[in-house]
């Protein structure tokens, strides 16, 4: 029975790497229309994280974790808006780099990832829970 | 008496035993399940040879480290189970971030794991109420 235990605290880990993800993707797409306010000012940079397994010694288990929430390199588009405060010198604005497509696929996949994790805790305590069962 | 001196109730014990091993192996692929380079690992399966030569082994070795100092520790590492845990060797496929593991194959086996503890641990039960009955109380 302790190897079930053991199995919903790595499902627990891989939920909560999960919500993490969520929690960037969520960031991305609240912030698709953040402009700068001066002239020439850089937009809202579009977050990226990764998954990294983890040997916990303790459990004797390969968990789940965030390994780094970075920042997506990639150009800004530009649009012409000679009016708006952050426009450059050219009349042009430089809009963030999110994709709502692909925020919406990461989504997704969080969300998928985030159920499989909880099936297999359901497993897991459906297991234990049989196994009490047993004393009656 | 001892149940587990039984052979139906040591053979129910060791199935259920792997099983609950091998849940924690499935969930731990279902957490790396968009972990970068992993690859997902299942129990080997257990073969009547391999268990036959481990059960002879058992009796006459294990001898553990003797602590000739009430100071010596026993060590702190978690005993990981008795059997073995192999990474599988051709996934069912990978996407671009090598990631190898197929969540619709862990759920299925997450699936049968559960079904197959369900019926160790009825049969179990079933036979406690068979040496119920033996004893002449109501088995049920």
């Amino acid at each position: 029975m302790d190897d079930l235990m053991i199995s919903t605290k790595i499902s627990t880990s891989g939920m909560k790497a999960q919500a993490t993800r969520l929690r960037v993707v969520s960031e991305n797409i609240a912030n698709a229309d953040s402009v700068g306010t001066k002239a020439g000012e850089d937009p809202y940079r579009r977050k990226t994280m990764s998954f990294q397994s983890e040997v916990d010694r303790n459990l004797g288990a390969d968990l789940v974790k965030v390994k780094k929430i970075g920042v997506d390199r990639s150009d800004f588009e530009k649009r012409y808006d000679p009016n708006h405060p952050a426009a450059d010198a050219d009349g042009y604005v430089k809009l963030p780099n999110v994709n709502p497509l692909i925020e919406m696929m990461d989504m997704k996949e969080a969300q998928r990832g985030y159920e499989a994790n909880l099936n297999a805790m359901q497993v897991s305590r459906q297991m234990i829970s049989k196994t009490v069962d047993m004393l009656k | 008496m001892d149940l587990q001196n039984l052979t139906f109730f040591q053979i129910a014990q060791q199935r259920m035993d792997w099983l609950a091993q091998r849940q924690k192996v499935v969930s731990e692929n279902l957490a790396n399940a968009n972990t970068p380079g992993y690859v997902a690992k299942d129990l080997k399966p257990v073969d009547f040879k391999s268990e036959l030569s481990r059960s002879l082994a058992r009796e006459t070795q294990s001898i553990p480290a003797t602590r000739t100092d009430p100071k010596h520790l026993t060590g702190s590492l978690p005993q990981s189970g008795p059997y073995r845990v192999e990474s599988t060797r051709r996934p069912f496929e990978y996407t671009l971030d090598k990631n190898g593991v197929d969540v619709e194959q862990q759920m299925e086996k997450a699936a049968s794991n559960r079904s197959q503890y369900e019926l160790a641990s009825n049969l179990v039960m079933k036979n406690l109420s068979m040496i119920r009955t033996a004893l002449g109380r109501s088995g049920g």
